[in-house]
């Protein structure tokens, strides 16, 4: 691949050199349309289904959600289908007072009935690796509706969900919380929270609405949803048609209740090779399309030659980390040593962890893994979300450090007696390979400080993803790269995968085997100074307290909790060095409208015109 | 005659069946996880979303199983469902092969008849400059990598003088298909542009074809040339053609009509399975170009483990080479009545 981009970059520059493709004259193609060549098509246009950025940028222009983030802000909202709404002082309440005067693409009138259908089908539709667990958490305190159907049986599982969303009033639903719940506003604004019109989707065959039978419904595969390839919404623009593998093309929505589009068309078309991207950007036949980051400099002359507008670099919704296991599950192949002994907890010794994050050259890595496009984050918060502490300062690159704390390691064990450390990494992520072999040669180069003594070793191997992704979960990896992209945007979809026992990481890393932890608050000064058991029910314990404080302001409660989470999280050392990834937007310059908000799932078309 | 396609036909459900084993025996060293890797790609945000996904597709049944339970639905004439087509396996070759048909068609136009000029004028002027010219000219269209030249085209062709786009045809015409103001009786639009004397859309549809079409004849060139120039050198050399030239005839008629026709034994063979060839669908072409033909669909179903994809595609590829060497088979006796089928 890395070959192909070589070759595909350098055909395109010579071509664009030779051929003087840059610097000719903007002209508007296609006024009426809005067309972006993008890499990869829809999983499906059902809102309850889909989990990929591409079915969501369709879904969230045909669609409409309760309320949506506010502009370029993320933690304001403003409402949209939900006329207003109010939330109960202990934060487990939410009641929406639905729009009135609203209709549906086919021309049905939206009610509250179509929302809380909506939110009841997608709750008991919960297919395997989709979105609803998100919702299911806060709603009913599991993680899927099969778990709790097998608790409680099916028919009361399903009057549960029923229950917990209902309509209270003609024009108002109301939603209960198992638990007051934080971030549950970022998740109402999914796109996978769409509202769609009871009555159309009962009549193409989807669930009735009733408890007997819900289970016919459950967990489909894409294809088999109802509304697969099918679409009405309340949303700026409506289906013409999704011609898969190909094109989706939707059209306005001239009814719309915020008053129509300003573009008639959006075209979204697939289009897998760059090159043939690059030349519809040059030709003007795209408005926008996908750059990744090896073709950045392919759009620089563009750019400089007033052919193209870019956006950014952006903080993006991304962050890649080392991980840390402080205890290895016995019998893995990945197993730490110390003194030529196995070692499972190697890595449950504070000195060690900080050594490996001050071996480890950030800027450099920044620079030739990212084009410098990325940001080095001091905790598990990315930048731009409430809890980022901008005082708070990442470990730096300084061998001197490392060493101090090498020596310091095991009580001085692990530089008299040496060790071996495996880091590990999925198949084909070179710039994780890159992190992986970098920290290895600084650790290694080590040894010349310590002749005589038996050796740092550390073995770098590359694993398929899926059998990385299991030797994770079962904890045999002992330092790991990987990487998390948000749901929503919200610190709790930070610190629940990094902290939190059942989180995607924290579940491989074994923090409970640090005990007798103390914990004092710096931040959240209410908070009781007392002594955890071990070092997971600290994170936990504080995890919980933010994602139920109702507080969730800047400068509130939760903020002040997510600032210790952070300082934890560093104190700690629980990862290897975090970095935010930036992104870029590359437009036509006759495109107008377009600002940043990395909640967005993709193009909101409704915000653009072109002239 | 008859019974040697009888029995050429007997074979096809063998051979389906030996290279369907095949390739369900290369996925089975794939475990579960891997191949429940197509519908979960990054890292699981759910507990158990692995482990439902391997059971909701089956992906834990043994292999033998799978391949059983595949091989019954085939029979019912069910060939799965694909997820990189995101529909019915059976549905997605249809939908792709008229855009791989008609740009097959339309390239073997050019392919034919430049490849078979360049190979006479190359044999008449054996080891003259024309000669080496033409053999150098196609020998840097063979070498030439084919999403390389291809690149090149589009950028000057496209990108600067904007003369033909990629993809198969504009946006008007989609349009124009989705509003039901143009029919698509056959799927081939430059036909069904002709049969609706649709000019403007013929037009459409052959700007779109156009540089697929010669970076594929540009390929194929070299090939012709090489087999009509050796055909051609040795047809000159029969006596035949000596006795035509001895009776006076001009050297254009002993060419054209003495030479070329008997020559042209081989190139039918060769052009015959040059046509096979694309309509396999021809991937490199069908990329750069974003055409969406047969091609572009089956490499993304085998980059991603599409297993009923790729299932799906080579049935279809195992029938055509049979089904299609068959028949170049029968023209070739056609042709040359010195052949006989046994």
């Amino acid at each position: 691949m890395k070959a192909a981009w070589r070759w595909s970059s350098l055909v395109l520059g010579v071509a664009m050199l030779v051929f003087g493709v840059v610097g000719g004259v903007a002209q508007i193609k296609n006024p009426d349309s809005y067309i972006e060549a993008v890499i990869g098509d829809l999983e499906t246009l059902d809102p309850a289904w889909h989990y990929d950025t591409s079915s969501a940028t369709a879904i969230f222009n045909i669609y409409d959600t309760l309320v949506f983030y506010d502009g370029e802000h993320v933690d304001k909202f403003v409402p949209m289908l939900a006329e207003s709404w109010t939330i109960s002082p202990d934060g487990s309440t939410y009641t929406f007072k639905i729009r009135k005067g609203v209709k549906f693409h086919e021309g049905g009138d939206l009610t509250a009935d179509d929302v809380a259908y909506s939110f009841q089908r997608a709750l008991l539709q919960d297919r395997s690796g989709g979105p609803i667990h998100m919702v299911i958490e806060p709603i009913l305190d599991v993680a899927s509706i099969d778990e709790l159907a097998k608790k409680v049986g099916d028919l009361k599982a399903c009057q549960m969900v029923l229950d917990a969303i209902k309509v209270t009033a003609p024009d108002t639903v109301t939603i209960n919380l198992a638990f007051p719940f934080g971030p549950f506003l970022q998740i109402l604004a999914g796109s996978w929270m769409s509202v769609i019109d009871k009555e159309w989707a009962i009549a193409r065959g989807d669930w009735d609405g009733k408890c007997d039978n819900w289970r016919k419904w459950w967990d489909p595969k894409a294809e088999a949803s109802k509304l697969f390839d099918v679409a009405n919404g309340t949303g700026p623009y409506k289906l013409v048609k999704w011609d898969k593998g190909k094109e989706l093309i939707l059209e306005r929505n001239d009814a719309y209740w915020r008053g129509p589009a300003k573009i008639k068309y959006y075209i979204r078309k697939v289009v897998p090779e760059w090159g043939t991207r690059l030349a519809m950007f040059e030709a003007g036949d795209a408005d926008s399309i996908d750059v990744p980051r090896p073709f950045v400099a392919a759009m620089e002359p563009l750019v400089k030659a007033g052919k193209a507008r870019m956006h950014g670099p952006l903080p993006g919704s991304i962050m890649q980390s080392g991980f840390m296991n402080f205890k290895v599950k016995e019998g893995s192949a990945f197993m730490p040593k110390l003194g030529g002994e196995d070692k499972p907890d190697l890595l449950n010794d504070l000195s060690l962890r900080r050594a490996l994050n001050y071996c480890f050259d950030t800027p450099t890595y920044i620079k030739e893994s990212w084009l410098g496009e990325a940001e080095q984050i001091a905790g598990v918060i990315i930048k731009g979300r409430l809890g980022y502490n901008p005082d708070q300062k990442p470990y730096e690159f300084s061998l001197a450090k490392c060493e101090e704390e090498l020596k310091k390691a095991w009580g001085g064990k692990v530089w008299s007696d040496g060790m071996r450390l495996v880091f590990t990494f999925n198949q084909g992520n070179i710039p994780r390979r890159f992190a992986a072999e970098m920290l290895e040669r600084n650790l290694e180069d080590m040894n010349k400080k310590r002749p005589g003594r038996p050796i740092f070793s550390v073995d770098v191997l590359d694993l398929p993803w899926p059998t990385y992704l299991k030797a994770m979960d079962a904890g045999e990896l002992a330092v790991f790269w990987v990487g998390w992209l948000e749901d929503y945007a919200h610190p709790h979809n930070w610190v629940q995968p990094y902290m939190f026992r059942t989180g995607a990481f924290a579940i491989g890393q074994n923090f409970a085997t640090t005990k007798d932890v103390e914990f004092k608050p710096v931040y959240a000064t209410w908070l009781e100074a007392k002594k955890y058991d071990t070092l997971q029910d600290l994170f936990d314990d504080l995890v919980v307290k933010a994602k139920k404080e109702p507080d969730q302001r800047v400068g509130g409660r939760a903020e002040k909790i997510y600032f210790e989470l952070n300082r934890l999280a560093l104190e700690y050392a629980i990862n290897i060095q975090n970095i935010q990834l930036q992104v870029r937007r590359y437009e036509q310059v006759w495109v107008k409208g377009w600002f940043y908000n990395p909640a967005y799932p993709g193009t909101y078309v409704y915000w653009l015109s072109k002239g | 005659m008859l019974a040697y396609i009888i029995r050429r036909l007997l074979l096809l459900p063998i051979l389906l069946f030996g290279v369907t084993t095949f390739i369900f025996a290369v996925f089975s060293l794939l475990s579960p996880q891997m191949r429940a890797s197509l519908y979960l790609t990054d890292v699981p945000k759910s507990p158990d979303a692995m482990e439902r996904i391997i059971k909701k597709y089956g992906l834990d049944q043994p292999i033998h199983i799978q391949y059983w339970q595949w091989l019954n639905q085939v029979v019912r004439g069910d060939l799965g469902w694909s997820k990189t087509a995101q529909r019915p396996v059976s549905e997605a070759l249809l939908y792709y092969l008229p855009a791989t048909l008609e740009l097959a068609i339309w390239a073997m136009i050019p392919v034919l008849l430049v490849g078979v000029w360049l190979g006479i004028l190359s044999a008449v002027h054996q080891d003259k400059f024309i000669d080496h010219a033409t053999r150098v000219f196609a020998l840097v269209g063979w070498s030439f990598p084919t999403f390389v030249f291809g690149l090149l085209m589009l950028m000057y062709f496209y990108a600067k003088l904007q003369w033909f786009p990629p993809g198969q045809v504009s946006d008007w015409v989609t349009r124009e298909v989705i509003n039901g103001t143009f029919i698509r009786y056959t799927q081939l639009y430059t036909i069904d542009a002709l049969i609706q004397g649709r000019f403007d859309v013929f037009l459409d549809s052959l700007r779109h074809i156009v540089l697929p079409v010669i970076t594929l004849a540009y390929v194929q060139w070299a090939l012709l040339l090489r087999v009509t120039r050796s055909s051609m050198l040795e047809t000159l050399r029969q006596e035949y053609v000596t006795t035509a030239r001895a009776k006076g005839l001009s050297e254009r008629v002993v060419i054209n009509k003495h030479a070329a026709r008997n020559a042209m034994i081989p190139v039918a063979t060769i052009g015959g399975l040059l046509l096979i060839n694309l309509l396999n669908g021809v991937v490199i072409t069908e990329t750069v170009f974003n055409y969406p033909g047969i091609g572009r669909w089956a490499a993304t179903a085998a980059v991603q483990l599409d297993i009923l994809g790729v299932l799906g595609f080579t049935l279809f590829n195992g029938f055509l080479l049979v089904v299609g060497n068959l028949v170049v088979d029968i023209l070739y006796a056609l042709i040359d009545p010195r052949v006989r089928l046994e």
